[in-house]
């Protein structure tokens, strides 16, 4: 009697797979082939990147029954070793997780937080390898098939098509009532452009905006922070230390460093500054100075600048020793011994030039701006010269930065009040050139 | 944000009035095409003497909808989210065909609604109802939560006219306190059906999805709990007020007149000569605002059930993009229950019937699992139901179970027995 029920559950295969659905209920024997009961759920401890299966619960005990007490897990019915005793039973410990109670019906989010699809069912691989039996925990069912197979309809949920998640591209469950979450590979993010990263950390916890923050490289997170949201932006910099903080602001372009660290409270703006190689912390004090809406809260301190006496040619040579990797540098600036300013030469004119041409002999003349203009003039400036950057000096004349047109075109979209201003007619020709 | 205001004395007000919606719309919702139907009825055929039923309705409905409002703060989820992760698959999929019938004929029944009040100007409904579909439409897909939650209290308060209404047509203060006090009761089958449409009508399955999903929307959170009682509490008030004065509206003139009516609209018509024009416009400017209101929240409570049943974004916070099923959904419903309304001859008293029966089998489902889930200490840790609250929702849910098998029962047995 007991043998013929062995010799019908053993498999000539050494693993196969099933859902969760099909094994709630199935029933359970020993090795008499007695019904010691009905199988309730299955335990399980996720640390690997598949959760594996521990134990069963049954339907009739609130204790487990752990995994190596099972001969075979059959397609009709589940064979232990031996008769189950009270010491062999246990309780469910912290880190274990049911199967069928937590996870089915789960709801499954994307990086996001975006609610995706809820877990049909579950699949799982059995397999025994020299007597040792392994269940693991292989995919989520997402599709209709699922979810006609829990409703008991198989015949229909054999013609409709299986839709599944494999179980690697989930995040570990935080609490038990924490949605399911899918992850993005870190190497699939550091791939997007620093503006989308924003876009994605904007709608992230803290918690998770520091895991996708500190998986790219210094440049890209630096170029990210500058592209999230200010009021984001100040509470992620602030929940970072000073140490991870002013390694980001320093590989920040001045502008975007002083915007940051001007939305921080004093304290954390000290420790950061102090952190700081000295000559760019006092550089962004200086540019922190200027208030909200003027050309000084705009314009960024590094830029281009040379004598009118200097070759193209030694303009070329400077150039490709530097390699200035700053933002944009469209136009050079020249100025005579004083730093006072004389006028701009666009790098398309040098580009053109023959290699020995003075500097001298290509300037334009150029407007000017003060740190004290506000944005209207700005936006004035660069719609009515067709600037690609416009000098910005002090009361003496002397160049201290420039504002690059890629900035003025963010405050312009980022304003309010600028947007409205566009509505003006002086300001509608931006935008058609926008949409051109 | 409400840490600064801590100090004023009017603080907590200003608190209520920011957390204060859910509740206040889903409670006038209530007071939809049928429910004025129903208090029409009850007015005209039976006097002052029904106006007893809304007690019990004010009590079942508090009682409903703060539990409602409780798992909705606690957990973050709609009723929905939380009855596929409790109940399965099986539970949550009957529920889903139920409720998606049924809520297209409660929407089909609203647009009539609609159609009728504007009949009463003169105005077709080929008209009225694709521009009314429109403006539905374009309030939740084009809107976010807040606009169309103060569009909604705005809707509530046009309500209140009623109330107006009610006090054109002179009604006997002493004769309604008496009818209060020692009601008169009639043995007639139409008068137990009333009495059992009255606190029906109060409390609809769908409705428990859409305050739960609105008090998610909002995103409160259940330190919030006790002004957002308060919300519950003034929309049973609200409800029950409103109920009360169309009840008076129409014992006071038609009853008194000896006029019968089986719709609103006819309430509205018959008002004219014993109350005024005023008095006849005002409701049935009433109904149509009654009307296209619900039928703005029932395609939308139903949206966000199937979506947060099968782990759909949801929300009038998202967009087109970020919400394809749940608006889809919405436009779908909407323009079925237009369609029917529109075919010339479609059977809408049968609709309405089925639709009826419907709600009546979903009703106990819904609750039950409810009460089941709001006692779960693993969804709702130390926010369980304590025991007054308890024996009040089991109450109520064994009342309205035993009221809406009534209902149902009795059109079938009516229908094959005569």
């Amino acid at each position: 009697m007991m043998l013929k029920i062995l010799n019908k559950a053993i498999y000539s295969d050494t693993s196969h797979e099933f859902y969760i659905s099909e094994l709630i209920g199935r029933k359970v024997y020993d090795n008499y082939g007695h019904k010691v009961g009905q199988v309730k759920d299955l335990v399980a401890v996720w640390e690997a990147a598949n959760p594996d299966v521990v134990g069963i619960k049954m339907a009739s005990s609130t204790e487990i029954v752990p995994l190596n007490l099972v001969a075979e897990f059959g397609r009709q019915a589940i064979y232990l070793k031996s008769r189950i005793s009270q010491d062999q039973v246990r309780r469910v410990f912290d880190n274990e997780i049911f199967v069928n109670r937590w996870l089915l019906d789960k709801q499954i989010v994307d990086i996001r937080g975006a609610k995706v699809v809820r877990v049909n069912d579950i699949k799982l691989r059995w397999s025994s390898v020299d007597g040792k039996i392994s269940i693991s925990l292989v995919a989520v069912d997402i599709g209709l098939r699922g979810m006609l197979r829990r409703m008991g309809l198989k015949k229909l949920a054999r013609h409709s098509a299986e839709r599944l998640l494999i179980w690697e591209h989930f995040k570990p469950l935080t609490t038990r009532t924490a949605n399911l979450e899918l992850v993005v590979p870190a190497e699939y993010i550091a791939k997007m452009h620093p503006a989308d990263i924003a876009d994605i950390i904007e709608n992230l916890d803290t918690g998770r905006q520091m895991e996708v923050l500190s998986s790219l490289d210094t440049d890209t997170a630096a170029d990210t922070l500058a592209e999230v949201e200010a009021e984001e932006r100040s509470q992620l910099v602030e929940s970072l230390n000073a140490e991870q903080a002013y390694v980001l602001i320093e590989a920040m372009s001045p502008d975007d460093a002083a915007d940051v660290l001007s939305d921080l409270p004093s304290g954390k703006r000290a420790a950061i500054l102090n952190l700081i190689d000295p000559e760019f912390a006092t550089e962004l004090e200086g540019l922190m100075q200027y208030p909200e809406g003027t050309a000084g809260s705009l314009m960024t301190t590094e830029f281009l600048a040379f004598n009118r006496d200097t070759t193209v040619k030694q303009v070329y040579i400077q150039l490709q020793e530097e390699q200035p990797d700053f933002e944009t540098w469209n136009e050079l600036f020249i100025v005579d011994e004083g730093n006072c300013l004389i006028g701009v030469v666009p790098l398309r004119d040098l580009v053109v030039s023959p290699l020995d041409t003075r500097l001298g002999d290509l300037v334009n003349e150029t407007v000017r701006l003060t740190p004290q203009d506000d944005y209207g003039k700005v936006l004035e400036y660069t719609v009515k010269y067709g600037l690609l950057a416009l000098p910005v000096v002090d009361e003496r004349d002397h160049l201290i930065g420039n504002i690059t047109v890629d900035d003025v075109l963010t405050s312009l979209v980022e304003d309010p009040r600028n947007r409205r201003r566009l509505e003006d007619d002086s300001y509608l020709s931006i935008l058609k050139t926008l949409k051109k | 944000m409400f840490e600064k205001l801590k100090n004023k004395v009017w603080a907590p007000f200003l608190v209520f009035l920011a957390v204060a919606g859910p509740g206040i719309i889903t409670g006038s919702v209530d007071n939809d095409a049928g429910g004025i139907t129903t208090y029409s009825v009850a007015g005209a055929h039976y006097g002052y003497n029904l106006l007893w039923t809304l007690v019990p309705a004010f009590l079942a409905l508090v009682v409903v909808q703060e539990m409602n409002a409780r798992m909705g703060m606690k957990t973050g989820k709609g009723l929905a989210d939380l009855i596929r992760e409790s109940f399965g698959i099986k539970i949550m999929v009957f529920i889903f065909i139920c409720l998606f019938i049924a809520d297209i004929g409660n929407t089909t029944a609203e647009f009539a609604g609609v159609a009728g009040s504007m009949q009463i100007f003169g105005l077709s409904k080929y008209i009225v109802v694709p521009l009314s579909g429109l403006v539905v439409w374009f309030l939740v897909v084009k809107g976010n939560y807040k606009i169309a939650e103060k569009v909604f209290l705005l809707l509530s308060a046009f309500l209140l006219m009623y109330v107006v209404s009610a006090l054109m047509a002179r009604p006997d203060w002493s004769e309604i306190g008496t009818a209060m006090v020692h009601p008169r009761f009639y043995g007639t089958e139409e008068y137990l059906g009333l009495v059992i449409g009255v606190i029906g009508t109060t409390i609809a399955p769908w409705m428990q999805f859409y305050m739960q999903s609105a008090v998610m929307e909002k995103g409160l959170s259940v330190e919030e709990y006790r002004y957002e009682k308060w919300d519950v509490i003034l929309g049973g008030v609200a409800t029950v007020v409103v109920a009360f004065f169309i009840m008076v509206a129409c014992a006071a003139t038609l009853n008194k007149a000896g006029i019968t009516i089986n719709e609103a609209k006819d309430a509205a018509a018959a008002l004219k000569p014993l109350a005024g024009s005023m008095a006849s416009v005002i409701f049935a400017v009433g109904l149509f605002i009654a009307s296209i209101f619900s039928a703005t929240i029932l395609p939308l409570a139903t949206a966000f059930y199937i979506c947060e049943a099968f782990g759909f974004e949801a929300g009038i916070n998202k967009t087109w993009n970020e919400a394809p099923v749940f608006y889809w959904l919405f436009t779908g419903i909407i323009l079925i229950s237009m369609a029917i309304i529109l075919i010339p001859g479609a059977p809408l008293i049968r609709i309405t019937l089925w639709t009826q029966i419907l709600n009546g089998i979903l009703l106990p489902v819904v609750l039950i699992c409810m009460i089941r889930m709001v006692n779960n200490s693993d969804i709702m840790g130390e926010y369980t139901n304590k025991l007054f609250s308890n024996i009040v929702g089991w109450a109520t849910i064994v009342m309205l179970i035993g009221l809406t098998g009534y209902l149902v029962v009795m059109p079938i047995i009516q229908k094959y027995v005569h």
